[in-house]
């Protein structure tokens, strides 16, 4: 079988802040004319620079496409003369909201003047074409589902009939059935000689639809197989999943974490038929009740972009609520300010990093960005926050050259523990309520272990825990409810003993929890 | 007795100092750079063009180099704020000081010296209009050129792939990076026009409105074109409205001398722009409105290539 | 950048500079700007090398002089560090100092026959109160968000007003009736801040350097990296992540109004000090320093004690202006900008550094 292109000893390296990363080191990757290829590794192992190196030239390294060498420096050699196209995974960094879907996708314009009805003519063909669904052309792109900009991010790859293909994580925000489709379109685009590079970090997709998979750890290659031999070899899909998640992250994985059955205290906080707009005016958070109780983990789970980040912003003051109520230890915070919801010993966990953290001040600073008001006149009180921040630096093992490093100069992992070990710290047992949104996204399996044990020790303290996240498994092994959220409601709530990976799929999917159990009986 | 005509006429020439160089940063924060040394460029090309023109005895001579005194010095700017990645507020802050220093060294040999400025040319047959004609088509040439710079202002923007290659830039530079696009290019490109433009105002300004130069002639108008991109919406048709309403305003204060004390006047040009801000910053900031229509998403923000 | 085979490209440091390193880079091109305004004067037929000469000269006979200057360039700077180090950019310093000139000749003419002891302390808390309020409508731009740059027009708009107002006032109710030009009347002599006995040093000078000393403790000084004071604390939070602090529950808006009420009444003071001080009177000009201001605090680092010697080296700069004659006084804002563009160029190699590789 023909190489379609070879990358040899690619290497990338990122500077700065007193940290050198070597994202690519020495990466040799195959491409073979017609196949599909997963690339599988944590976040950070080099996957998506490794891509990039098609369309950014890396430090060092060889490109051949064709078996000849190419030297692409920027991405319109690689989009036109090579017919390379990429699906983006981050589409804040690929599509412009405030343009429309067709303003978006300007391959087709050459030459001075812009014919945005042929384009959009194109546009309405090409969807047709890709089994990609109804979308205007002329919708403007932050008035779409995630789904839906997913959908157009891939048909902008698509629309440039490329002979290679790149998707990285195309079904972060698609449904079970969007999926489907995706696939058989892939399969499709195969049989007509496309090549295609999948990164996912769905193992089970990896496993089931790609004919090799390349593992990253560290920036480094740490093996290539082909998927229907380790499949055979490893005989199920949960022993092959294991095999991967192992040379993904270099040992042998089980989140194994101690759980403890207890009761579940009293409510803590009760959110009443809250309503809720995102910044464009449109109402995002249909009516949503929810209780949170002391020593328990209440999951929030479904596909990002359904309403759980307004919900939370809207419980946390960050936002107001267009109607509704929020009672907190039985007092009604719906109109009160951020610093009187903290004052009653709530803890944000943000999704977004920069809403968590100073990155250009110390370790310190920001470790004591809740406690600096605890002194009661004009001044900070010196000693206490010298001795607070060092015990929380030794407790929570935080990697720092020294406490005023910059929060800059650590790693994700660290950074992270820097959060948690603040916002944990806020108060103690059941004076404790936290609000922990996707907290181990993109960590290191070490921290994510930790941050996990972490979360199961303040529960069996007292405090009252909200877990939003995305990562099923997570939510599966800490939650004692789960409730799933679509599309700004509540599809039902599940006790720990009742939720499968299965029934809160479908409600993630739409389905609500009387028909879910009919779908699974 | 007012004579409306005449005051109606008056308003157009006020405007054109207004318009150009809006029309100019209209480009430049399209792209995503705000530059707030506009006063500066336009008081310092006021002065050199004044000064050029006397020394070569050439008006146009003078025209031409206050519009590349403005492009060197907004270069100034898209160094440090594009390839330097240093904040635009700042920057801009600098350039502003930097040209008011250099107007008055470079204007200093022409204060107050009188010389064969801009005249006025009456376009055939559209000046024997009555009224319409009086108003608009009686005034050097450099307004005239203001009424075509409009539509095609207008119309690169909006309807040209190169418009759109800017307003993506100015959206989402990391998007439009991905894509292929040279960011970094189209931003010198967007901000050095701007600066001619700023560049060609204060030589209108020296050479064909107020036909003299000395220190402090623009009295901080130079600041109100920056309330006046936001005002148009960043679109040139509205800073063809807007600067007509400036210059109104800005005319009125005159006629008005009998009615209100002259220090309230003086003022008046400066206290209303900031009502405008004032009033337009509550109306824009209503959140159905902020997705429609706006500042670039991604001005004043520096883009690092990763 | 691709220049014959090679390219050239910025590389973050992996350190970056910082501390007395970074004072020294500062001061490297600070005098780079220094030559770039002497080649300026070149193309403009005036010799760089006999200017500068002559402007040191010049200070070494006129020390008061600097000194006199050094006054309220301090009190400004020290009023705009704060501020811009919440990312909040008062460039309306100016128009508040006017009006503090203004208040205090006011508070003077209206009660002259108080004893100095209470007239001057009561001139410098007027015009503090008038020029913080004279600040306030940048505070309301910026906290109702408003658009890119919006705080900064109306903080330059608003000088216009002031300085309109003052000439008004010198032109028409204050007029001196006894030269009949557009000046005031002298300042009565209670309001004429003193001397340090046997010096031309007005002790104006104690309280701005308290201040500046004041400010220094409590609100920049870090001891292991831990601020005096909250508001300290908050202002350096809110200066680099807003939305962090937004989260820890700090009210922007109350630090913002804190900042900028200090800030637009240190500017007014500097204007008492020089009225009350210096001039005496109030003529229709003013001195310019409320934009020299600006260059000072960038130049000091943000920082009170850099900025003392940032303020000494305008103010030199300023006397020595006056030994080039035929330069009218916006030289002084030329180096200003100038000095401005060059801070910022020295701080983008705090983090980066250039480097070339060869392409194949």
């Amino acid at each position: 079988m023909e190489l379609v292109l070879e990358m040899k000893e690619i290497c990338k390296t990122f500077y700065g802040d007193g940290i050198v990363v070597k994202a690519n080191d020495h990466v040799n990757f195959t491409l073979r004319k017609g196949e599909i290829h997963a690339l599988l590794g944590e976040n950070g192992a080099g996957k998506s620079t490794l891509v990039n190196a098609l369309f950014f030239p890396p430090d060092s390294g060889v490109i051949l496409i064709n078996r000849k060498e190419v030297d692409l420096d920027n991405p319109l050699t690689a989009i036109k003369d090579y017919k390379l196209a990429i699906a983006r995974q981050d589409l804040s960094k690929s599509l412009i909201e405030r343009h429309t879907v067709a303003e978006n996708i300007l391959s087709f314009s050459e030459g001075f003047f812009l014919s945005i009805t042929e384009i959009e003519r194109e546009i309405k063909k090409a969807l047709q074409k890709f089994d990609l669904g109804d979308i205007n052309p002329k919708a403007k792109v932050w008035k779409l589902s995630g789904g839906e900009k997913q959908r157009v991010e891939i048909l902008k790859a698509l629309i440039t009939n490329p002979d290679i293909l790149i998707l990285d994580e195309p079904t972060a925000m698609l449904t079970p059935p969007e999926i489907k489709s995706l696939f058989n379109l892939l399969y499709q685009l195969k049989s007509k000689g496309v090549s295609i590079v999948i990164i996912t970090h769905h193992l089970e997709e990896a496993i089931n639809f790609s004919d090799r998979i390349t593992v990253l750890r560290h920036g480094k290659v740490v093996e290539t197989l082909e998927t229907e031999k380790m499949r055979d070899h490893r005989g199920n899909e949960n022993e092959s999943i294991r095999y991967l998640a192992s040379l993904m992250v270099g040992k042998d994985v089980l989140y194994n974490l101690h759980r403890e059955t207890i009761h579940s205290g009293s409510i803590v906080v009760e959110i009443k038929d809250a309503i809720v707009n995102n910044d464009m005016g449109d109402t995002v958070v249909l009516g949503i009740n929810l209780k949170l109780k002391a020593n328990s983990i209440l999951g929030l789970a479904g596909i990002s972009g359904n309403g759980q980040r307004e919900l939370i912003e809207g419980l946390f003051r960050w936002r107001n609520l267009e109607s509704g109520k929020i009672i907190i230890r039985g007092k009604d915070i719906t109109n009160k300010s951020i610093n009187e919801v903290r004052k009653l010993g709530v803890a944000y966990i943000p999704e977004d990093r920069q809403k968590a953290l100073v990155f250009d001040l110390s370790v310190r600073d920001n470790l004591m960005l809740n406690s600096y008001k605890l002194s009661p006149s004009f001044f900070i009180n010196y000693s206490e926050i010298v001795s607070e921040t060092e015990a929380l630096i030794k407790q929570y093992n935080i990697k720092a050259t020294s406490p005023l490093s910059p929060v800059r100069s650590l790693s994700g992992g660290n950074r992270q523990k820097v959060v948690v070990a603040r916002e944990f710290s806020l108060r103690k047992g059941k004076d404790l309520i936290l609000i922990a949104e996707n907290p181990t996204f993109g960590l290191d399996v070490g921290t994510t272990q930790f941050v996990r044990e972490e979360l199961l020790r303040k529960r069996a303290e007292g405090a009252a825990i909200l877990l939003v996240s995305s990562d099923l498994t997570e939510i599966l092994s800490l939650c004692d409810e789960i409730a799933v959220i679509y599309k700004g409601k509540i599809m039902g709530v599940l006790t720990r003993e009742e939720a499968t990976r299965e029934n809160i799929g479908l409600m993630m999917g739409g389905a609500n929890l009387s028909s879910s159990k009919e779908v699974l009986a | 007795m007012v004579n409306t005509i005449l005051m109606f006429n008056s308003i157009v020439a006020a405007a054109t100092f207004f318009l150009l160089p809006t029309l100019g940063e209209i480009y430049a924060e399209r792209s995503g750079i705000l530059n707030l040394g506009i006063e500066g460029m336009i008081i310092a090309s006021a002065a050199f063009s004044y000064a050029i023109a006397y020394s070569t005895q050439n008006v146009w001579l003078g025209v031409l180099f206050g519009m590349l005194l403005g492009a060197v010095l907004s270069a100034i700017h898209a160094i440090v704020s594009i390839t330097f990645t240093r904040t635009q507020v700042v920057s801009g802050i600098g350039l502003t000081i930097l040209g008011t220093g250099l107007s008055g060294i470079l204007g200093r040999g022409v204060v107050g010296k009188a010389i064969d400025t801009l005249e006025n040319v009456n376009i055939p047959i559209l000046s024997e209009i009555p009224y319409i004609g009086e108003i608009f088509f009686e005034h050097p040439i450099i307004v005239y050129i203001s009424y075509l710079l409009v539509p095609i202002c207008w119309f690169i923007l909006y309807k040209t792939r190169i418009g759109i290659l800017i307003r993506s830039v100015g959206e989402n530079p990391e998007a439009a990076y991905n894509q292929g696009i040279n960011v970094n290019l189209i931003r010198y490109l967007c901000v050095i026009f701007g600066g001619m433009m700023s560049g060609l105002g204060g030589a209108y300004l020296s050479l064909g409105y107020l036909n003299f130069w000395s220190e402090g002639i623009t009295q901080g108008r130079g600041w109100i074109v920056i309330a006046l991109v936001v005002v148009a919406l960043w679109n040139p048709l509205g800073a063809f409205l807007g600067s007509y309403v400036f210059g109104a305003f800005d005319v009125m204060q005159y006629y008005f001398q009998l009615l209100l004390p002259t220090p309230v006047l003086k003022m008046a040009p400066h206290l209303s722009t900031i009502l405008f801000l004032a009033i337009w910053g509550i109306i824009l900031s209503g959140k159905k409105v902020k997705s429609i229509v706006g500042a670039p998403t991604a001005l004043a923000v520096p883009f690092e290539k990763s | 950048m691709k220049i014959y085979g090679t390219e050239i490209y910025f590389q973050k440091r992996i350190d970056p500079i910082t501390g007395i390193k970074a004072v020294f880079v500062r001061i490297s091109f600070l005098l780079l700007g220094l030559g770039v305004a002497g080649l300026i004067f070149l193309f403009n037929g005036i010799n760089p090398i006999q200017a500068y000469y002559d402007m040191i000269q010049v200070n070494l006979l006129l020390i008061p002089n600097t000194i006199a200057r050094f006054i309220p360039l301090l009190a400004i700077g020290i009023g705009l560090a704060v501020p811009f180090k919440t990312r909040v950019d008062n460039i309306g310093a100016e128009g508040q100092y006017i009006i503090g000139m203004l208040t205090a000749a006011g508070t003077a003419f209206l009660f002259p026959d108080l004893p100095a002891i209470i007239l001057i302390p009561l001139m410098f808390i007027n015009s503090f109160i008038l020029g913080a309020i004279w600040a306030i409508p940048v505070v309301l731009f910026r906290a109702k968000g408003g658009f890119q740059g919006a705080d900064v027009v109306v903080s330059f708009l608003l000088v216009f007003p002031a300085l309109y107002l003052m000439e008004w006032l010198v032109s028409d109710p204050w007029r001196d009736p006894e030269t009949g030009f557009t000046y005031s009347s002298l300042l009565p002599v209670n309001a004429r801040i003193p001397k340090i006995p046997g010096t031309p040093i007005y002790i104006s000078i104690f309280l701005v350097l308290a201040i500046a000393l004041l400010i220094y403790y409590y609100l920049f000084r870090t001891v292991n990296g831990i601020p005096k004071t909250k508001l300290g604390y908050e202002i350096n939070v809110l200066g680099k992540n807003p939305l962090a602090g937004r989260v820890a529950g700090m009210s922007f808006f109350k630090v913002i109004l804190i900042t900028m009420t200090f800030s637009g009444g240190m500017a007014a003071i500097a204007g008492v000090g020089e009225v009350a001080g210096n001039s005496l009177r109030l003529g229709v000009k003013s001195q310019g320093y409320g934009f020299t201001g600006i260059a000072v605090a960038y130049l000091g680092g943000l920082n009170p004690l850099g900025i003392i010697v940032s303020a000494l080296f305008f103010a030199a700069l300023k006397v020595g202006g006056l030994a080039l004659t035929g330069i009218p006084s916006t030289v002084l804002q030329l180096f200003s900008g100038i000095v401005i563009f060059f801070v910022l160029l020295s701080e983008f190699f705090f983090r980066f550094t250039i480097k070339s590789r060869k392409l194949s």
